[in-house]
């Protein structure tokens, strides 16, 4: 039958592009990301810390607030306008005058590479008063002569930093709560937004060992399993309790895997009348036989009457029959049939 | 859809990834994320300390500052300082969740002793959920299901800790078999499963992790999941080499019967180099099936790499019985910073699977064999500033070998995708939209969803939505186009820090009969 017929041209029509123009569509995506990620690295005018380093400025003369608040001091025009206003000349590109750095009204334009969530806690004052040197973070900012990534402070980093920092009697802390004001145990990290419960899984099968998102900080081995006993797929709905789930395990049975075991499975089944044995599926007509077709075992039937007996059992051909004869110049005609007419070959069974 | 609209689909979600992240503004997420590599660059750091700034002097430890490094540290001097002469001590240390203002505060970099952890001895999760369903049809079903996951004592502070999880089910009518439910299935009306209940030995020497009781194992290349004992060793070495070792009774919930199947196993993991793990797994499972007896050893390797922050690459490998099984592979990229995640996966199943052990089934008594088949898979994750969030995805699946095409062995393809807009156009409003499309010949299910939910205050939230899914599909040669619309509508409330309440309803709409659903869920952390 064609329904069942493999190698029918017309069931390969397929109505996605071709691998070739998938794989091109993918690429597009990757690139896309690699592009957009890459190209804004370096955006913005350059600010050289290695040429004012040279100059004999020490970071705290335009980072002035460092050592007596929270905040690092990002400079402001009128402090840098303090040297430059004597230095710079009309022949000065505008690219290289402090102004470039500053929008109307006062403000860096250049994106701040070490800026914190507003909900993340961190103190200059306290690690310059714990007398770390701007380095120990930053990096040697005396060689650079371009603001990048690399003065960022990753999370990693921090912890890093606390956890060789601390000894047998003192211990620096390293809990959530030491850097960030939002988190606790009921309050997820700002990565937990935006759909979270519904894309979660793929974070975590990224299984990164990143700290960030790293389900352990918070979440046992028992808090998935808890939440996933409790909470069903939003495909699991009534049609697909009574049929739509074969319809779905029959493409793809490994997504049922996930949580289902075989057991589970053939209990339901065991016990469960599918919608479709109604009216004259069975006896007298068997209507069921329109659904049948050789090998036994390929057919759903199989699903259930693992005991039923086979169909290459039934009473064979008398001995004047033979296979060339047209079987239903008689049977269906003027014999009447035990059982409906699948079209199919009667010498398939009755041998 | 046509061809052209998925490889737009594509496209489209490449430049979206690309173009999105953060904006300037954003509070969420640094400005800029720094890919630092695995490798931290070490920087030799000739600074002599802090600039010399007009601050009172403070009595704060010297810093080690020439031995700083990127990703290293400036190590607090003078360890050996009794407690009581370091700032911040006399005054029983300082909050490390108040920053300092004043320069003269004692703190630096918190000298402080970590508070003692307050987790009480017994805490957990109970949930209970009553659900209601009736159809105008006239029939009815009542269900409760009542969870509980508890863990007792701590591992800090005790030597033996205990984890209990458990569900108690209920056909309030009576066994009834109106709507289908795993419960109806069982000889009771009232059905116990326990799923874990194990004790740990915290202070065993040589071994991190002793553990007797129900449990489960996630790491092997399939769960297990027995009564037995696990052993585990501390790291072992530069390599962090742990092994271990588990056997015990196969757990069996739906079998409905005492069994004495049976499985034990044995594994090995180190990082055998920089940013590297490698896991090896034997597993032998025994198990009376419908159709004999069946012995079943399997063997794996995992590998794992990290590229770079955030980009991995791992793989496993099977073998089965001594013949291999299935490989799989794939490569990740994850960027929490910038919400950003990559994914290309590829699996092939190597081996027609047949009547196996229950952890490795592929459900033979229902779908028969399962044959080889190979899957790619692709996926985009990003979020669009700070209120749109988008992700999609294909997978494309091949049967290797056409003739083994059939009734439960398919090719497909499958396109999702789904957008979130939170928090906008006001706050506390988010907008869900989903997509779901499996092809796969004379076979597809289409499932579109809405779902939209205000935050009336700070612990109520109210949702609704709707999806409509079509089912198409063959049954005896006669092709079925059915559909299934689904709406609802839920409250949550939240009246303590730790009761969860809900209350929803659904009506769905199908071709079989119209379904209305009532549920009520409570759930208390304590």
């Amino acid at each position: 039958m064609a329904l069942l017929n493999p190698t029918d041209p017309a069931r390969r029509t397929r109505r996605l592009p071709t691998p070739k123009a998938l794989a091109i569509g993918l690429l597009a995506t990757v690139a896309g990301c690699a592009f957009f990620a890459l190209s804004d690295a370096d955006s913005g005018p350059a600010f050289n810390h290695k040429k004012h380093a040279e100059e004999g400025l020490e970071c705290d003369m335009c980072h002035d607030t460092v050592s007596s608040e929270d905040a690092p001091g990002m400079p402001v025009l009128d402090a840098c306008m303090q040297c430059h206003s004597g230095i710079d000349t009309e022949e000065t590109p505008p690219e290289k005058q402090p102004s470039a750095f500053f929008d109307a009204d006062g403000k860096l334009v250049n994106p701040r590479r070490t800026r914190l969530s507003d909900e993340v806690i961190f103190s200059h004052l306290r690690h310059v008063n714990a007398e770390l040197d701007c380095a120990a973070c930053h990096g040697d900012m005396t060689e650079s002569e371009r603001v990048d990534d690399s003065v960022a402070v990753s999370m990693a980093d921090c912890m890093a930093c606390h956890e060789q920092s601390s000894t047998p009697t003192r211990q620096v802390p390293n809990d959530c709560a030491t850097c960030h004001s939002h988190l606790g145990p009921n309050g997820a990290p700002q990565t937990h937004d935006h759909n979270w419960q519904r894309r979660h899984g793929q974070v975590v099968r990224a299984h990164t060992d990143g700290l960030v998102n790293q389900c352990s900080l918070c979440h046992t081995e028992a808090s998935c399993q808890d939440c996933h006993r409790d909470q069903q797929p939003q495909s699991h709905n009534n049609y697909f309790r009574l049929r739509g789930h074969g319809v779905h395990a029959s493409v793809d049975r490994e997504s049922c895997t996930a949580c289902h075991r075989t057991d589970f499975c053939d209990r339901c089944h065991r016990e469960s009348v599918p919608l479709s044995h109604a009216g004259s599926f069975g006896a007298p007509r068997n209507n069921h036989c329109l659904g049948c077709h050789e090998p036994l075992r390929s057919s759903s039937c199989y699903t259930c009457h693992k005991d039923a007996p086979s169909h290459r059992m039934a009473p064979p051909k008398p001995p004047d029959h033979v296979a060339s004869m047209n079987c239903r110049l008689c049977h269906g005609v003027g014999l009447t049939l035990p059982h409906v007419d699948n079209g199919s070959d009667c010498n398939a069974c009755h041998r | 859809m046509a061809p052209a609209r998925w490889l737009w689909l594509l496209v489209a979600t490449g430049c979206a990834t690309g173009a999105g992240g953060p904006g300037p503004e954003s509070t969420d997420v640094p400005d800029e994320v720094t890919l630092d590599a695995v490798e931290f660059p070490v920087r030799e750091v000739t600074a002599s300390g802090p600039p010399a700034v007009d601050a009172p002097a403070v009595d704060a430890p010297a810093v080690d500052a020439p031995a700083v490094a990127r990703g290293g540290h400036a190590r607090l001097q003078d360890p050996e300082a009794p407690a009581g002469q370091q700032p911040g001590a006399a005054e029983g240390g300082e909050s490390a969740a108040t920053p300092a203002t004043d320069p003269e505060s004692t703190a630096a970099l918190g000298t402080t002793q970590q508070p003692e952890s307050a987790e009480s001895w017994f805490r957990g999760r109970w949930s209970t959920r009553y659900w209601l369903r009736w159809t105008d049809s006239d029939q009815k079903e009542q269900n409760i299901y009542s969870t509980l996951s508890a863990d007792l004592f701590d591992a800090e502070r005790d030597g033996i800790t205990a984890h209990v999880t458990g569900r108690v089910v209920g056909d309030l009518d009576g066994r009834s078999q109106n709507l289908p439910a795993i419960v109806n299935t069982f000889d009771s009306g009232v059905v116990g499963q326990l799923f874990d209940a194990y004790v740990d030995f915290h202070d065993v020497s040589g071994l991190g992790v002793v553990r007797v009781g129900r449990q489960s194992i996630y790491d092997a290349p399939v769960v297990a999941f027995f009564d037995g004992v696990r052993l585990e060793s501390e790291p072992i070495g530069s390599r962090e080499l742990i092994v271990g070792a588990y056997g015990g009774l196969s757990s069996r919930i739906y079998e409905g019967q005492t069994t004495d199947d049976w499985m034990t196993g044995a594994y090995a993991e180190l990082r055998p180099w920089s940013g590297g793990r490698a896991r090896f797994d034997y597993l032998h499972l025994e198990d009376r099936t419908l159709f004999g007896n069946e012995e079943n050893d399997l063997l794996g390797v995992g590998l794992w790499q990290q590229l770079a922050e955030g980009l991995q690459i791992d793989g496993e490998y099977t073998m089965l019985d001594g013949e291999s099984r299935d490989v799989r592979s794939r490569l990740s990229y994850y960027d929490a910073d910038a919400d950003l995640q990559l994914q290309l996966s590829y699996y092939q199943l190597l081996e027609t699977q047949r009547n196996l052990s229950l952890e490795l089934d592929p459900y033979f008594a229902i779908l028969q064999e399962l044959f080889p088949y190979y899957q790619f898979g692709a996926m985009a994750s990003t979020g669009l500033g700070e209120h749109f969030q988008v992700q999609s995805g294909v997978d494309i699946r091949r049967v290797d070998d056409d003739d083994d095409v059939g009734q439960f062995n398919r090719d497909y393809e499958r396109v999702y995708a789904n957008l979130t807009v939170a928090d906008a156009p006001w706050d506390g409003f988010s907008l869900t939209l989903l997509g779901d499309f499996w092809m796969s010949g004379s076979r597809t299910i289409d499932t579109l969803g809405v779902d939209v939910t205000q935050e009336i205050d700070e612990d109520v939230e109210l949702a609704a939505g709707t999806y409509y899914s079509l089912y198409k599909f063959d049954a005896f040669a006669v092709t079925e186009r059915e559909d299934v619309r689904t709406y609802y509508v839920r409250v949550t409330h939240e009246p303590t820090e730790n009761v969860d309440l809900e209350l929803s309803y659904e009506l769905e709409d199908t071709d079989i009969d119209l379904f209305h659903g009532l549920r009520l869920r409570g759930v208390w952390r304590f």
